[in-house]
C-alpha cells in the first residue's frame, strides 16, 4: 500500500462521524392482521434493497418504475417467500403473494407484498422465522408489528434473533378451568363487600332470636343448617344473575349493581340490631344474591371471554367464589360458635361490627350513587 | 394534466408517514412511475460491485479480499449508498467481526466501521491493535486522532499526532496536526499551515485536497474572516460538486447570515441525509416556503420515528437541533443535546448545547462545555458569541 491510498482512506473516517447516523438502516415492515383463523400480514420491502437481491432496474437507467417493479413480480414473490417461514407444530405454513402494491416510508418507497395463507381450523401456535438481508446486510432489521392483537406490539428482528411466536397454542380446557377458579377464589379475596356481605349475614348464625332478643344457639347442629342454609342460597342467586348477565340475557348498568350491593350490605347489618325487614337471613341471602350476581358477572366479563371458553368460564369463577365463601365460613363459624355465649360477642362482635359494617357500607353506598370519593378501599 | 395530481398525492402521503409507518399502500396506475431513484455513485459502481461480490464470494475466507470489498463498499455507502453499504461492508468481514485479533487487513475497516456505529472504544481498540503491530502506520495514526479529537480528548489526540509527526511525512502531519491546532487556540497557525501544504498535496495527495480546503474554510469561519471562509467553502463546492459534507457546513454558514434562500438550493438534491434535509427543512422555513418546510420536518421526524422503531436512537445531534428549530421545545433539544455532547464535542455538538442552553434558559446546562472551551482555548466566533449571550442571561 502506498502512503497515497493510505492517506486518502482517512477521508471515510474524517466525516464518518454522523454520517452513518445521518441515513436509515435497511428495514422492512411486516404487518401481521390475522393470525387466528389464517395468516395474512403486509410485507414492505424497501426497492433499493430488491434492486440488490432480484434487480428491478431492467433499463439500467438508475431510475425503479412501478413497470419495472411490476414485472418482477414473482422474482420478488420468490425471494421474499423463500426468507420467511411461518410454522405450526414445525409444520411449515404455505403462504401466497395475493397482490403487489407500494408505499413510502421516511426513506423511500417500498413494495408491498400482500401475504396470507389458506384458512386453518381454530387457533395454532405460530412461529414466525426471519431470514431476509441478513446473509447480505447483517444490520438490516425485520419489524413485525401485531395489528391483530389489542396492544400494538413491535417485534424488532434481526440476524441474531430471527424468531418471534406469533400465537400461543390456546390453553387446555383444564387450564382454563384452573385459571377461572383462581380468578373466582381472587375476587371473593379481594372483593371486601362480598366478604362483608356474607360476614353480615353470618353474624346472628350462632344465635337464636327469642322474643326481640338474641340467645345462643343450643347446639351445633341448628347452627350449621342455619349458615348451609344462607350459603347455598346466596350461592343459588348469584349463580342464576350470573349466567343471565354473562349470556347477556339481562343487562344492568354497574354503578347500579354497585350501588345496590352496597345498599344490600346496609340493610343486612341494619338488620342484625333490630329486625327492620320481615325477611330471614335467607330471605336476605337470596334477595341480594340475585344483586351480587350481576357484580360477579362485571368481573368475568371485564376477563375476556371467547365463545369457546365461556361455559369453562362460568363453572370455573363459580367454583372459585364458592371456594371463597367456604374459606371464610370455616375461618368464622368455630370462633363464633365458641364465643356465642359471651357478652363480647353480642356486644362486641354482633352489635359494634354490624354497625361497622353499616356504616363502611353506607360510606360505599354513598361513594358509589352519587360518584363521590370519601375513602379509597 | 393527471402528474402533477400524482406527484401532489405521492408529497401527501409522505407528509402524513409522520405519525410513524408509511401511507396506506396504493398500485400505481401509470406504469412509468418513478418510484426510486438510486444514488448516482452506487448505480456507476454496480458492475466494479458485482465483480468484487462474485470474487469474494469464490473465496470468503481471504482477508485481503474482503477488506478490500469492504473498503469498497464504505466509500460508497459514504457516496451516497447509504448505511446499507455499510451493512455489506459488515457482511463482508463476518468471518472476523467478532474475533479478538484478526488479519490486520482486517483492523482498519473494522475500526471504521465501529466507528460508524458510534461504538468509539471498539474502534480505538482496533486501531491501537494496529499501531502495535504496525507502528507507522499512517493512516492509523490519522485515525486514532481524530476519534480522540471528535470524543475532545484533545491530550490523547496531541499524543497520537506526535507518534506520526516522528515518521510521516509533511502532509500527514498537516492533516494530523491543523484540525487541533484550531480547537486549541492555535488557528491562525492552523490555517497557515494548511495554506503552506496545500499546493503539494495538490501534486502529492489530491485525494485529501477536498477535506484539507474544507478545513481551511471551517478555520476562517472560526475565526470570524467571513470573505475568506466564504471563498474557500466555494472552491471546496467546485472542487467536488456532490461533496455533502461541505455542503452542509456551507448551508450552516449562509443561515447564519440570513442567506436562507441561497442554502436551500445547496441541500435539495440531498434529502436523503438527514443533515442535509434538517438544514433544508430550516433554510424552506426562513425562505418563507412554509410548505416545504413543514413537508421536510415531518419527513425527518418519521425518519427519526422509524430509527427508534428498530431500536436506534437517532443522532442527537440531529434530533437536539431538529426539537429545537421545529418542536419549540428547549427543554427536550437540551436533554437531547447534552446527551449527544456527552459523546462527542465537535464544533456542531458543542453549538446545538449552547443554543439549547440559551432557549431553555439553563444557563447550568452549559457551564460543561464553557469549561471544556476555556480549558482547550477553542477560538470560534460563533461559539463565543453563544457563550457571551450565555454569561450575559
Amino acid at each position: 500500500m502506498t502512503t497515497g491510498t493510505r492517506i486518502a482512506a482517512l477521508l471515510v473516517a474524517v466525516a464518518v462521524g454522523s454520517y452513518a447516523h445521518a441515513h436509515k438502516p435497511s428495514d422492512s415492515y411486516l404487518r401481521v392482521d390475522e393470525t387466528t383463523a389464517r395468516f395474512a400480514a403486509e410485507w414492505d420491502i424497501a426497492l433499493r434493497d430488491l434492486e440488490l437481491l432480484v434487480g428491478l432496474d431492467a433499463d439500467q437507467d438508475g431510475q425503479i418504475t412501478w413497470g419495472e417493479l411490476k414485472a418482477q413480480r414473482e422474482a420478488v414473490a420468490a425471494h421474499a417467500l423463500s426468507r420467511l417461514s411461518i410454522e405450526t407444530n414445525g409444520e411449515p405454513l404455505e403462504l401466497r403473494v395475493d397482490d403487489l402494491k407500494v408505499t413510502h416510508h421516511s426513506d423511500g418507497a417500498y413494495a408491498v407484498l400482500l401475504l396470507e395463507s389458506d384458512e386453518f381450523d381454530g387457533p395454532k401456535a405460530l412461529d414466525l422465522r426471519y431470514r431476509l438481508l441478513f446473509d447480505v446486510d447483517p444490520t438490516h432489521r425485520g419489524l413485525v408489528l401485531r395489528r391483530d392483537s389489542e396492544s400494538q406490539q413491535t417485534h424488532v428482528l434481526s440476524r441474531g434473533d430471527a424468531r418471534v411466536a406469533l400465537s400461543e397454542p390456546p390453553p387446555s380446557l383444564w387450564v382454563s378451568l384452573i385459571d377461572y377458579v383462581g380468578e373466582g377464589v381472587w375476587h371473593i379475596w379481594i372483593g371486601y363487600d362480598h366478604i362483608l356481605f356474607l360476614i353480615s349475614l353470618l353474624l346472628p348464625a350462632v344465635l337464636v332470636r327469642e322474643e326481640d332478643r338474641w340467645a345462643p344457639a343450643e347446639s351445633f347442629r341448628p347452627t350449621f343448617h342455619q349458615v348451609l342454609k344462607i350459603v347455598t342460597v346466596f350461592t343459588l342467586a348469584h349463580s342464576v344473575t350470573l349466567w343471565l348477565a354473562v349470556m347477556e340475557y339481562v343487562a344492568l348498568p354497574s354503578r347500579l349493581v354497585e350501588s345496590v350491593i352496597a345498599l344490600s350490605i346496609v340493610l343486612t347489618a341494619l338488620n342484625n340490631l333490630r329486625p327492620v325487614l320481615p325477611i330471614s337471613g335467607a330471605g336476605f341471602a337470596f334477595g341480594f344474591g340475585l344483586v351480587h350476581g350481576f357484580g360477579f358477572a362485571n368481573v368475568l366479563t371485564d376477563l375476556g371471554l371467547s365463545e369457546g371458553s365461556l361455559a369453562v368460564a362460568l363453572f370455573g369463577f363459580n367454583v372459585g367464589v364458592e371456594l371463597g365463601q367456604l374459606a371464610i365460613v370455616v375461618a368464622f363459624l368455630p370462633i363464633a360458635y365458641a364465643l356465642r355465649k359471651s357478652a363480647f360477642y353480642k356486644w362486641g362482635v354482633l352489635i359494634a361490627g354490624s354497625l361497622l359494617i353499616a356504616l363502611l357500607a353506607a360510606i360505599w353506598f354513598y361513594e358509589r350513587a352519587f360518584n363521590a370519593s370519601i375513602i379509597t378501599a | 394534466m393527471p402528474i402533477p395530481l400524482r406527484l401532489l398525492s405521492v408529497a401527501w402521503l409522505i407528509a402524513c408517514g409522520g405519525v410513524s409507518l408509511a401511507s396506506e399502500p396504493y398500485t400505481p396506475v401509470d406504469e412509468g412511475e418513478v418510484l426510486e431513484t438510486l444514488p448516482t455513485e452506487v448505480f456507476a459502481s454496480r458492475d466494479e460491485l458485482t465483480t468484487l461480490r462474485e470474487r469474494l464470494g469464490a473465496d470468503p475466507r481471504n482477508a485481503e479480499l474482503a477488506a478490500a470489498v469492504a473498503q469498497q463498499y464504505v466509500r460508497l455507502g459514504k457516496r451516497g449508498g447509504g448505511p446499507r453499504f455499510l451493512g455489506y461492508a459488515r457482511a463482508a468481514l463476518d468471518h472476523w467481526w467478532e474475533v479478538a485479533t484478526p488479519p490486520s487487513a482486517i483492523l482498519p475497516v473494522r475500526a471504521k466501521l465501529k466507528e460508524t456505529d458510534h461504538d468509539y472504544a471498539a474502534a480505538l481498540a482496533d486501531l491501537r491493535e494496529l499501531v502495535r503491530r504496525e507502528p507507522e502506520n499512517a493512516q492509523a495514526w490519522l485515525e486514532i486522532t481524530n476519534l480522540h479529537r471528535v470524543r475532545g480528548e484533545y491530550d490523547a489526540a496531541w499524543e497520537a499526532c506526535e507518534t506520526l509527526e516522528g515518521f510521516a511525512g509533511p502532509i500527514a502531519t498537516a492533516l494530523c496536526k491543523a484540525p487541533l491546532m484550531a480547537l486549541t487556540g492555535r488557528a491562525e497557525e492552523a490555517y497557515e499551515r494548511l495554506g503552506e501544504t496545500l499546493p503539494q498535496a495538490r501534486v502529492d495527495e489530491p485525494g485529501v485536497v477536498q477535506w484539507m480546503l474544507t478545513m481551511q474554510a471551517e478555520i476562517a469561519r472560526a475565526r470570524g474572516d467571513e470573505a475568506t471562509a466564504e471563498a474557500h467553502y466555494k472552491e471546496a463546492l467546485e472542487n467536488d460538486p456532490d461533496d455533502t459534507y461541505v455542503k452542509r457546513a456551507y448551508a450552516d454558514y449562509l443561515l447564519d447570515r440570513d442567506r436562507a434562500a441561497e442554502a436551500l438550493p445547496l441541500l435539495r438534491d440531498h434529502l436523503a441525509d438527514n443533515g442535509a434535509m434538517l438544514r433544508a427543512a430550516i433554510a424552506a422555513r426562513d425562505a418563507g416556503e412554509a410548505g416545504l418546510a413543514d413537508r421536510w420536518s415531518d419527513q425527518l421526524d418519521s425518519r427519526f420515528e422509524e430509527t427508534r422503531m428498530r431500536g436506534d436512537r437517532p443522532h442527537g445531534r440531529f434530533e437536539s437541533r431538529f426539537v429545537l428549530e421545529f418542536r419549540a421545545d428547549p427543554q427536550r433539544a437540551l436533554e437531547l443535546a447534552a446527551d449527544n455532547w456527552s459523546r462527542q464535542k465537535e464544533h456542531r455538538d458543542t453549538r446545538n448545547l449552547l443554543e439549547a442552553a440559551l432557549a431553555a434558559g439553563d444557563r447550568a446546562a452549559a457551564d460543561p462545555a464553557i469549561a471544556f472551551l476555556r480549558e482547550a482555548g477553542t477560538e470560534d466566533v460563533d461559539l463565543k458569541r453563544l457563550v457571551e449571550r450565555l454569561e450575559a442571561e
